[in-house]
């Protein structure tokens, strides 16, 4: 028996972070979930696989707009074609509610609505018995250790799979089903694909706990987010396959400013050139993040940095079959010593001035002006990472103020 | 860290120079363009190193080259005597230090150490005192110069509030809470749409639900009116059906009336007993009859060979004439057969006369499609009829006109004649008048009459001519009106033949006149039914003829064997020949039975009696039996038994209409002809609007389905949350911008909050206590009242900064500044180097600098670069140590 096993696709998420895009290159980005998530039900088919495991976090808004929803039907028609069937379930982002879905699922696709552990057994084309335990969210969180509630392995069936959307742990913050890996291994099931993680990662080989990954990197942080697991079963033997699918790839580049590539046309084909590397096809989207390192005395200007961006943004959009968005340039300073040019202004001293931000003068002091702005309110009111974005660019930035605009 | 010795290599204008730092306040003297600044500069470049290729400073390279920089030697806390050396040509002009026995114990970064915290920057703000400083302080104005003297009271660096304001105002540019043009501003804008934008396209989608619930009531919708129509051509069909059988319901219905108004007990009693006993009644009333009329034939009986033979031939001759009632009822029926026969053959005759139908053998009957079809067509058939003729009878009007108006064009070459006519006149004209002057009035006055006509008729011509082109045109308009009849025309004729091809195959097959409409064909169909059933009757009655004639002919043979004895010609018909066998027999036997009675009269009066007796018992019978249909005369039992025959032909009649139209009509209910086509009118009516609906409901859907379509096709909204995404991506970038140069003003704010807390209290106390030595004790206190500096005098008068003199704000400064460097002790120990700016100061003035800055070097050493006379004499008198450049 064989399987595809996919996780978090978020098939609504647009690409984030990347700043104002040229209008087409904007409407290509929001096909290209599709386009991967179409290319996998191409690589099911031609796998042949029996199964193809969907779990949860599949779709990424709230309400899932009516195409995209008739596209995904209209993909898993395909399979249902092909007799391939599919389980779905659901996740912490698309949790289940009748409400929102508008197309009955072909028959071929086994549905998962409800929070308790529910085990299907199903029967391949080669007539093999596979048994399926799943569960699907129903609300934003499930605080408790579904893990337990799993049956143990059917002693009737050839195979039995676990499908778990988690996360692993069992700290207090988990509120996605928290699980330990005692706990699944204990079930003696065949193989657990799990879901919710977005960088793949094997969490146990016997029996084969696996976290796909996203298939789909949709921030800057979900750098080799383009995996499924192809798993193949012959008897207790279970082989698992990594299937890339990098449609859209985020890529960082660092580059040294140093006194000796002043001029600016260098820097600019350099940088360039660096691009380039980073280009394997042209059929993929690439995301591409370039930090600028210097000391303070070759540190360009806030405009000098945004010339840059701009022609390379322009240069390698247009070089590159519209398939390269630069979207940030990092700017690096490195200090080298401890020194301020406000004297008994050290570091120190400045960090201990800082950390009051740490806390409520954040909120109260620093961001009051932009909280009053019911937009900027919503989008950074709960955004912690944003916070602490801010702290730590605040921090760099007035080292490196402190350290330079002291001088002539 | 204190300055031991300043070993100066070469630098600028000085060369080889070592100057030895000795006391806590150094003087070093030298004339104007000696090298004060120069030295300076010196110190400040070994310290912080050569200023970059892009600074502006003034280079100090030596004109006659060779080693550039020099050395300083110092004490530290952490490594004691040490010297710091930096040439321009080595190390890339970056400086080594070495210990006491000149081992190299660091670099540049191993100074930057040694110094810290002390930089370049502090080095310019703090420990540098210099004749420009005072005379930009002179320049300032009051709130300038509140800020820039609070700058250094409190935090040591004016830029730190530059830096500050920087901040702010990048923070404007960035983001205003009511701004419009901010960038930040500008994308909160974009995202405010786009969020519409996505608002409105998901509460479109909400529409879907609803669209798809239209489309299956639409779906349903069309079904109903689909399967309502559907029932209601089942019912005009079978309406049409009824139409077309209407004839054979009235006589069914008619022929029901009748029967269920006869007398029941006909219909279930048999008749067939009172038949038979009726039977031998008239047969024993006969037989008395011949019993009676008997006796006076008996007796001239005599034997002959006819007797001879009837004695032979007895029984076979009794048995014939037993049959002699089937033979005579068979005729009978054969005569009501055949008459009836030739009752239907009229009939039929008549109606294929009426119907024109050449061979009634031949197919005349459509079936019930072409039935149908017929209907259609004649529908057809009338509008283009009327149409046609309308058409027609139009063109016929324009073809009038048309040839009037060729005829009055024919005219035309007529009047030409006229054209002559003028030239003519003015010929009679002029004969005229020369005829008039020969004096030949008559004929003149005739010439010019006629002249004067010739005029007339020549313009009433010219009118004609006019006229003329009207009709021209008029002709046109109207040849061409009769084209498009004629077309119009043509066009109905191209239906008519279709439909004439259409009525020439039916013509054919059915023998339908093809001069007659379809109206009247179907018209005819019921007669035509009628026709069709006559002749099966025909066919029927001839059967039935053949039948009993065969019978016949079998009884006659029967009796060939005495044919020679009765009296009848070769060829007598059957009922001669039985007449004359039952003569021949009853004759006979009255000789035989007169040849009995001479037996005995007795035996013939009884045998008379019996009949008698038995005919009475018969009648008897009879009137018992027919009581119950209210009869009591055995004469009524031959009327009562035709009726009870005819019953029996109209029973079967009604039968077999019944079981033709049971399956057209419900029998139970009654029909009117005009009820029927009523109905057909509300069913056509019924059709019709339920097509009207279908068609509308089926609008609707494709409406419906499109917008369904469009919706799942509308990949709009993914579109619109990547564009989101960006902007959002764009907003929070520029609120992490703004953000970061928002905590930065508000980290310089704290870090000035807090300085001031901490050091503006002693800072203004030493400062007091200084400006107050200064000033001979003028000024007594400074204090800071909301955010501003305000010198209070010895009688307790308060100044602004700007009412003071100029030489009293640059002692407050140097105050200010002299109690900054005591109070930075605790941070930082480095000597104060003081370019003079006291030239200008009066004696009293410069004692009292002096006596400060001696005050001062006990705590803060001083090295001190002067050109004035009068304080190398105050450091003479008070040994401090000079230095002459």
């Amino acid at each position: 028996m064989k399987c595809i096993h996919v996780a978090d696709l978020h098939l609504d998420r647009p690409f984030e972070g990347l700043g104002e895009l040229p209008e087409e290159f904007s409407l290509k980005l929001s096909q290209k979930n599709f386009q991967v998530f179409s290319a996998i039900i191409d690589e099911a088919i031609k796998e042949q696989v029996d199964l193809l495991l969907l779990v949860g976090d599949i779709f990424h808004q709230p309400r899932i707009p009516i195409y995209t929803q008739h596209l995904f039907i209209e993909e898993m028609k395909r399979l249902e074609k092909e007799q391939i069937q599919v389980v779905l379930t659901f996740g912490n982002h698309d949790y289940y509610d009748t409400n929102r879905y508008w197309f009955p699922f072909p028959k071929n696709v086994n549905v998962w609505k409800s929070e308790t552990v529910e085990t299907l057994v199903l029967t391949t084309r080669n007539q093999e018995t596979v048994a399926i335990s799943a569960f699907s969210y129903e609300n934003r969180w499930i605080e408790q250790h579904q893990a337990t509630k799993f049956p143990k392995r059917f002693s009737h069936v050839d195979y039995h799979i676990g499908c778990y959307h988690g996360e692993l742990g069992t700290s207090e913050n988990n509120r996605y089903a928290p699980f330990t890996l005692g706990e699944l291994k204990e079930k003696n099931y065949d193989y657990w694909a799990l879901g919710h993680i977005h960088q793949r990662k094997v969490v146990g080989e016997d029996p084969l706990v696996v976290y796909p990954g996203a298939p789909i990197g949709h921030t800057k942080k979900e750098q080799q987010c383009y995996y499924a697991a192809l798993i193949e079963f012959t008897g207790q033997q279970k082989q698992l396959e990594w299937k890339s699918f990098p449609f859209v790839e985020w890529k960082r580049i660092n580059y040294q400013l140093t006194e000796d590539n002043i001029p600016k046309q260098v820097i600019l084909k350099e940088l360039f050139d660096a691009i380039l590397e980073q280009i394997t096809d042209l059929s993929h989207t690439y995301f591409i993040e370039i930090t600028l390192e210097s000391s303070p005395e070759y540190s360009l200007t806030e405009y000098e940095q945004q010339d840059i961006l701009r022609y390379l943004q322009q240069e390698s959009y247009q070089s590159f079959k519209q398939q390269v968005w630069v979207y940030q340039l990092i700017n690096e300073t490195v200090i080298k010593d401890n020194q301020s040019a406000f004297g008994f202004l050290d570091k120190q001293l400045l960090h201990q001035f800082l950390q009051a931000y740490e806390q409520q003068d954040m909120e109260d002091k620093a961001l009051d002006p932009l909280y009053k702005q019911p937009i900027l309110y919503t989008l950074l009111h709960e955004n912690t990472s944003f916070k602490e974005a801010l702290l730590d660019q605040s921090k760099d930035f007035l080292e490196v103020e402190f350290q330079t605009k002291g001088g002539d | 860290m204190q300055i031991l010795e300043l070993e100066v290599v070469q630098f600028g204008c000085l060369k080889e120079v070592t100057i030895p730092i000795d006391s806590q306040l150094q003087a070093i003297y030298g004339d104007n363009g000696i090298g004060k600044t120069t030295l300076y500069n010196f110190i400040r470049t070994i310290f912080f190193g050569f200023p970059s290729k892009r600074s502006k400073r003034h280079d100090y390279t030596p004109l006659a080259g060779g080693a550039f920089g020099g050395r300083i030697r110092v004490r530290t806390e952490a490594f004691g005597e040490v010297v710091i050396e930096r040439f321009k040509q080595e190390r890339q002009g970056k400086a080594v230090v070495y210990n006491q026995t000149h081992e190299e114990i660091g670099d540049e970064v191993f100074l930057n150490q040694l110094l810290s915290p002390l930089t370049v920057e502090l080095f310019d703000e703090m420990y540098s005192l210099q004749q420009e400083e005072l005379y930009k302080i002179n320049q300032l104005q009051e709130e300038d110069l509140q800020k820039f003297l609070l700058s250094i009271g409190l935090s040591g660096s004016r830029k730190m509030m530059d830096l500050k304001e920087s901040f702010e105002k990048e923070q404007g540019n960035i983001y205003k809470p009511n701004g419009v043009k901010p960038e930040l501003n500008n994308y909160l804008e974009e995202y405010s749409r786009i969020q519409e934008l996505i608002e409105e396209k998901e509460a479109d989608e909400a529409a879907y639900q609803e669209k798809v619930g239209e489309q299956l009531n639409l779906e349903q919708l069309i079904e109903q009116e689909k399967n309502h129509m559907l029932a209601q051509k089942t019912q005009r069909d079978q309406l049409n059906q009824q139409l077309v059988f209407w004839e054979h319901y009235d006589e069914w219905q008619k022929l029901k009336l009748e029967l269920e108004q006869e007398e029941p007990r006909l219909f279930s009693h048999d008749l067939k007993d009172i038949e038979k006993i009726y039977g031998q009644y008239t047969f024993t009333k006969q037989q008395e009859l011949d019993y009676l009329n008997e006796q006076a034939y008996i007796k001239d009986s005599d034997i002959t060979p006819a007797y001879t033979f009837y004695l032979e031939h007895q029984e076979a001759c009794q048995e014939a004439l037993a049959r002699r009632i089937d033979v005579e009822k068979r005729e009978d029926s054969l005569k009501r057969l055949a008459q009836q026969k030739n009752e239907q053959i009229a009939f039929c005759d008549q109606l294929q006369q009426d119907l024109q139908i050449k061979d009634a053998r031949l197919a005349f009957y459509p079936n019930i499609q072409e039935v149908t079809q017929i209907q259609q067509w004649s529908l057809t058939e009338n509008e283009l009829m009327q149409q046609q003729t309308a058409t027609e009878n139009l063109f016929d009007q324009e073809m009038e006109k048309q040839e009037a108006l060729e005829n009055e064009k024919l005219e035309k070459d007529w009047f030409k004649i006229g054209n002559g006519l003028p030239i003519g006149a003015i010929l009679g004209a002029g004969i005229t008048l020369l005829l008039m002057l020969k004096k030949h009035f008559i004929l003149g006055i005739a010439i010019g009459f006629i002249s004067l006509i010739a005029v007339g008729v020549a313009y009433y011509l010219q009118e004609q001519k006019k006229k003329q082109k009207v009709i021209a045109k008029q002709y046109q308009e109207v040849s061409d009106r009769v084209d498009k009849l004629a077309d119009k025309i043509a066009n109905y004729q191209e239906r008519q033949k279709e439909m004439d091809v259409f009525k020439q195959q039916l013509a054919e097959s059915y023998q339908f006149s093809i001069q007659k409409s379809l109206r009247d064909w179907l018209a005819e169909l019921p007669l035509r039914d009628q026709l069709k059933k006559h002749l099966e009757k025909v066919e029927e009655l001839t059967e039935e003829i053949t039948r009993l004639n065969l019978e016949q002919e079998s009884d006659i043979s029967r009796i060939q064997f005495m044919k020679e004895w009765l009296p009848v010609s070769s060829e007598p018909n059957i009922s001669t020949l039985y007449q004359a066998l039952a003569d021949y027999v009853e004759e006979m036997e009255a000789k035989r039975l007169a040849e009995a009675q001479k037996l005995g009269e007795e035996q013939w009066y009884q045998m008379l009696r019996d009949i008698q007796k038995r005919k009475a018992d018969l009648e008897a019978q009879l009137v018992e039996r027919i009581t119950l249909f209210n009869l009591s005369e055995v004469e009524d039992i031959p009327v009562l038994l035709h009726r009870s025959q005819e019953l029996k032909i109209q029973v079967a009649r009604e039968k077999e209409l019944r079981q033709s139209l049971e399956p057209i009509f419900d029998l139970n209910e009654v029909y009117t002809q005009e009820g029927l086509k009523e109905s057909e009118r509300q069913l056509n009516e019924g059709i019709e609007n339920s097509r009207r609906h279908r068609d509308s409901y089926e609008k609707q859907l494709q409406g419906v389905l499109f917008t369904i379509g469009n919706m799942e096709a509308d990949g709009k909204l993914p579109r619109l949350y990547q564009e989101k995404s960006n902007i959002q991506s764009k907003l929070e970038e520029l609120a992490l911008t703004w953000g970061q140069y928002r905590i930065g003003s508000l980290v310089i704010q704290d870090i000035l909050d807090f300085l001031s807390d901490q050091q503006l209290p002693s800072l203004l106390e030493k400062t007091c206590e200084y400006f107050a030595q200064l000033t001979d004790n003028r000024y007594k206190d400074i204090q800071l009242k909301e955010g501003k500096l305000v010198i209070l005098g010895s009688e307790n008068q308060s100044y602004q900064l700007g009412e003071l003199s100029t030489g009293t704000r640059d002692q407050l400064y140097i105050s200010l500044r002299m109690a900054f460097i005591i109070l930075q002790q605790a941070y930082c120990v480095f000597p104060l180097i003081i370019d003079d700016g006291w030239l200008n100061y009066d004696d009293r003035r410069k004692g009292n600098l002096f006596q400060l800055l001696t005050k001062v070097s006990l705590e803060q050493p001083i090295i001190c670069m002067s050109s004035d006379q009068a304080f190398i004499e105050y450091c003479r008198e008070h040994n401090h140590p000079i230095f002459s450049l």
